[in-house]
């Protein structure tokens, strides 16, 4: 059986590697077991961590293939269309793909339906490199997609959604998850690569039987460590990153056997690693290694083609943020108006050959190798490339925009643009706004000073009417002053007559305590007559109280009664009853 | 079908071919005789003849076989027999009614090799049954329409995906019988139940085979027919028990072919497409058989959840997933509230009529563990004395469900809430196994007690999930 060459330099696994996939044993299983409780799983780490071959590779090999669809979606240009074209292309010609004018994916559920029965597998749409519609993708993009799965989780056929996302980029998230609360409950960081995984990645090569890599055995530890210790190099960290892994891995077989169709069967040993010495950056030197290639070929068919060119070139495959960005060859052309386009061609060609750059035919994009390389390339950069990127980022940003909510460029926005805008070579619709934008700017100015004249005048009115109305405050404020002198001393006359009143109305209460004390005196001494008057009779007592006329006729009352009576008339002049009686009685009485 | 090769003498000429039957024409003359390859060498040799015609094609009769028998004289398409009479046997389903009725006439008797309508009608099969037999359909579905497969594997993964779907049905209707029987146990303790299949059943300590479960079925069946036991399955759709019980009906000779084919495979024989054929023509057999497994559907009770205020009444709140799809209500989850309790992670297999619960031989697993969507694993054996292994339906692995004996306690004190769930967890768990011990122990009379696993007290050991 034909040996087989196990690595895979920048390439992620796919699902036949299987065999020579090692180092991921536990995260898969982690994955696995995840992949049953929810119908959303999200997958993180930095760049180079192998998301993507855990997902492609590791997670898929869990599944037999009756139970397992995988339909991977790049952003592309857009992430609803590539999602949209993705279901239409798996639907087995139920629907069509058609570029939408409406940026919502039309019959979604339908769709995904179509592509159940096509095969009757349960579905996994996985969104990699999701840190894209984040970078490149518009606001209204992103609010499209988390409707998109908000749909998408309410189909009933079996269907799963996996995000793959650069950890930098999490706190991009928030919105999402406020949206669709279950986004981060099944979730999985991916961390780069121990010494331990490194050792199980070598033991596994080791191991497999296909494998035209052996590494001594007796000298496995000792190899497993020097790599790990040229990757590493002088940085104090227990991880080295997956694709230098790889990318040194494919040094040290070409260093055993010079053959880059890695057909030859290769020993690897400590003498050989001990040859390569230390490496540095072993991507960086790598990119830069092939960028002197390309140019050193490149000189011989054209003008002097320099390495500086070339990175020139290589930039556009990179985002502002250090992440790939896809470009088609007519969007590279676009960014570099002055570069010859026949040169671009073969430049690019010399990228895919050189495994820099991969070529997706569907789509007609050409995109880096790895998210590892797109640092380089960002480190390479001078500042006048990273301002035309950043120009080309705000233009495309705002343009965009459906009409009804483009903004204009401002003054400063236009004044950072203008110098770079003959660097790159904008389309129309793109100058288009660039001219509105100055247009409306002038506009905007010119009301301004408009605005400026008539809120002068208005300023002056408010000052007039203000020192009016503070004179009159004043006026006022005099004529209160007298008033409340007046009222002062009308007060202290008020007062006094207060005090005078409460003297009264203690001289009163004073009589009326005493006349309370006469009464109630009278009232005794009456109490006592009448008693007296009982003495005498009670029925006469009455009869005399009961008499409207004097008595005539006293016949038989007594003297001391009359005495008594006499003196109680003296005391008690308003006894009425009796002092008229009295003196009926003392007229008529006979001595 | 129809060849258009004259007739000749020196071979036989197939003139057409059916589920059960080949019609052939000898020497002028037409026979008809069964769809099996030893009754064809018997023609031919009798006629003296060594090749046969088929669509064109000439074959010597000496280089057929059983496994190759299917795909000479058979132009089907995997699943078409399948698919075809199970749509018929439900043509008087809402749905399946609707499909047949919609077929254009030119496609009425022959709509099962056209791609798209035998995919619209293996999508209505998929939901016509109960959710563990629809997903079993889904997988054969998606073998025999997989395109890219190698047919090596495609022979293989369909014939054993036909020996699964039997076994899960079997297990199914044995779990129901089972479940049944254990309550009427506890009603009734002289119902005598002690039955070497059943003693089996609960104390192996490896999965039954499919003859073992079919014997199972029927001893489960003489029980509940000899006692007059409440069936649960409502007696008309379940049918005349006889045919699950007599050697000779057509179910019980569709589950023999399927097991001598099983047997095949240990014997380290090599399918071919001949016997993915018969295995296929022995499962729609089978499932016909099944059929009411298309009126009822499993129901999983993830949670309950109890309040009570102040002067107020009690309630219950019960947090339920249906498994199989509603087209119309989109009815998956649910909150039911009522007064009162129920069998906590319960798995119901019901309709409006009936309802039996198949926990601890059925689970929700994720109920258990606390996790959303579910996850059904089927009981299949014994795990010593220490445990039970179960066969998960959606991922294929077999899992081992521990006993931990976490002690009950009135009250325990709570230090984290990692802690907490994996003592709930634990409880659970352990649940699953002293409900399977108590049904043991009732339905036999027996003592037996699970063990906790010495070495991993109080710890989950699912880890290979």
């Amino acid at each position: 059986m034909q040996k087989i060459y196990p690595f895979k330099f920048l390439d992620s696994y796919q699902r036949e590697d299987k065999d020579f996939f090692f180092g991921r044993n536990e995260e898969i299983e982690s994955l696995y077991q995840m992949i049953f409780q929810t119908k959303i799983l999200l997958i993180y780490g930095t760049s180079g961590t192998g998301k993507t071959s855990l997902i492609q590779c590791g997670l898929a090999n869990k599944f037999h293939t009756y139970d397992w669809l995988a339909l991977p979606v790049r952003r592309g240009s857009n992430l609803i269309s590539s999602l949209d074209k993705v279901l239409c292309d798996a639907s087995d010609d139920v629907f069509i793909y058609t570029e939408q004018k409406e940026s919502f994916i039309k019959d979604l559920t339908v769709k995904i339906e179509a592509v159940y029965k096509a095969s009757f597998k349960p579905v996994y749409l996985i969104f990699d490199q999701f840190e894209e519609l984040y970078v490149l993708g518009t606001k209204a993009e992103q609010e499209l997609f988390v409707e998109a799965v908000k749909e998408i989780l309410l189909v009933e056929e079996p269907v799963k959604v996996i995000l793959s996302i650069r950890e930098e980029y999490l706190g991009n998230l928030f919105e999402f998850e406020k949206k669709v609360p279950q986004l981060l409950r099944k979730k999985l960081r991916v961390e780069a690569m121990s010494l331990d995984k490194v050792t199980q990645v070598l033991k596994g090569i080791n191991n497999f039987k296909l494998s035209n890599v052996r590494f001594r055995t007796d000298e496995l530890d000792p190899i497993t460590q020097g790599i790990f210790d040229r990757i590493k190099g002088k940085k104090k960290t227990l991880f080295i990153e997956l694709p230098y892994l790889q990318v040194f891995l494919d040094k040290l077989y070409f260093e055993t056997t010079k053959d880059a169709s890695h057909q030859a069967e290769a020993l690897i040993t400590t003498e050989v690693l001990n040859r390569i010495g230390d490496i540095g950056d072993v991507l960086r030197n790598f990119l830069e290694e092939q960028v002197k290639c390309i140019s050193r070929d490149l000189s011989i068919n054209n003008k002097n083609v320099s390495t500086e060119t070339i990175w020139k070139i290589l930039s556009p495959f990179c985002s502002l943020e250090g992440t790939k960005e896809p470009v088609s060859k007519q969007e590279l052309a676009n960014r570099l108006p002055d570069m010859d386009k026949r040169l671009l061609d073969e430049v690019v060609d010399a990228f895919v050959n050189s495994r820099i750059v991969n070529y997706t035919e569907n789509e007609n994009l050409y995109e880096l190798a790895h998210d590892a390389l797109a640092l380089n390339i960002a480190a390479k950069r001078s500042d006048e490339d990273i301002a035309i990127l950043e120009v080309q980022r705000l233009i495309e940003s705002q343009v965009a925009v459906q009409d009804e909510g483009r903004e204009f460029f401002t003054e400063r926005q236009l004044l950072f643009i203008e110098p770079y805008l003959e660097k790159f070579k904008p389309n129309d619709e793109e100058r288009n706004w660039i001219a509105e934008s100055r247009a409306n700017v002038q506009y905007k100015k010119g009301l301004e000073k408009r605005k400026q004249r008539e809120e002068l005048v208005k300023t002056r009115k408010r000052l007039r009417t203000v020192y009016s109305l503070l004179s009159a405050a004043l006026i006022a404020l005099l004529i209160a002053g007298y008033f409340w002198l007046e009222s002062n001393s009308e007060k202290e006359k008020a007062k006094k007559a207060e005090q005078l009143a409460m003297i009264q109305k203690d001289s009163a209460v004073l009589a009326k305590e005493v006349a309370d004390k006469a009464l109630k005196k009278v009232n005794e001494q009456i109490a006592i007559i009448s008693k007296q008057i009982a003495i005498i009779s009670k029925k006469d007592f009455d009869n005399l109280k009961k008499r409207t006329e004097p008595i005539t006729d006293a016949g038989g009352c007594p003297n001391e009664i009359l005495e008594q009576m006499d003196s109680i008339a003296a005391t008690h002049p308003d006894s009425l009853i009796m002092k008229y009686d009295i003196q009926s009685i003392r007229e008529k009485c006979p001595q | 079908m129809s060849n258009s090769k004259p007739e000749g003498s020196e071979n036989i000429l197939i003139k057409e071919v059916s589920a059960d039957t080949i019609t052939l024409i000898v020497s002028g003359v037409e026979h008809k005789i069964n769809y099996q390859l030893p009754e064809l060498k018997a023609l031919m040799k009798s006629q003296n003849v060594t090749n046969i015609t088929y669509e064109n094609k000439v074959y010597n009769i000496g280089h057929i076989n059983e496994a190759n028998f299917g795909v000479v004289i058979s132009n089907k398409v995997f699943n078409s027999v399948l698919t075809r009479e199970l749509i018929l046997l439900l043509k008087d389903n809402k749905r399946p009614g609707s499909f047949l009725n919609s077929l254009p006439p030119g496609d009425k008797d022959d709509w099962e090799s056209k791609r798209q309508s035998l995919k619209e009608a293996q999508g209505i099969l998929e939901d016509s049954f109960v959710w563990v037999i629809g997903w079993e359909l889904r997988r054969l579905f998606s073998i025999g329409n997989d395109r890219q497969k190698k047919m090596e594997t495609k022979i293989d993964e369909y014939i054993n995906h036909c020996f699964s779907t039997y076994r899960i049905s079997l297990q199914l209707i044995n779990y129901l019988f089972i479940s049944q029987l254990w309550d009427e146990k506890i009603k009734n303790k002289n119902i005598d139940t002690d039955k070497v299949p059943i003693r089996n059943f609960f104390s192996s300590n490896r999965a039954l085979k499919l003859a073992e479960l079919r014997r199972l079925l029927q001893a489960l069946l003489e029980i509940f027919r000899n006692n007059q036991l409440s069936y649960p399955i409502n007696e008309n759709d379940l049918g005349d028990i006889n045919e699950f019980i007599r050697p000779e009906s057509k179910f019980n000779r569709a589950c023999a072919e399927l097991e001598r084919l099983e047997a095949l495979g240990s014997g380290n024989e090599t399918y071919g497409l001949g016997h993915c054929h018969t295995a296929e023509i022995s499962l729609t057999a089978i499932l016909a058989g099944f059929k009411f497994f298309t009126i009822y559907q499993l129901v999983t009770l993830k949670k309950i959840e109890y309040e009570e205020a102040r002067h107020h009444a009690a309630r219950y709140i019960k947090d339920l997933s249906i498994l199989e799809t509603k087209k119309i209500k989109n009815l998956l989850r649910y909150l039911k509230y009522d007064n009162t309790p129920a069998e906590t992670y319960s798995v119901f297999f019901r309709n409006k009529n009936k309802s039996v619960n198949l926990f601890p031989f059925v689970l929700d697993y994720n109920a258990l563990m606390n996790e959303l969507d579910f996850q059904i694993f089927f009981y299949e054996c014994s795990e010593s004395e220490s445990g039970l292994r179960y066969f998960s339906i959606q991922s294929e692995n077999d899992e081992i469900i521990s006993y931990t004996a976490t002690p009950p306690t009135e009250s325990m004190e709570v230090t984290s809430e990692e802690q907490k769930n994996e003592v709930q967890r634990n409880i659970r768990l352990d649940l699953v196994i002293r409900q399977f011990e108590d049904a043991m122990n009732t339905i036999l009379g027996t003592t037996f007690c699970f063990k906790p696993k010495a070495s991993e007290l109080y710890a989950d050991n699912l880890s290979n999930l």
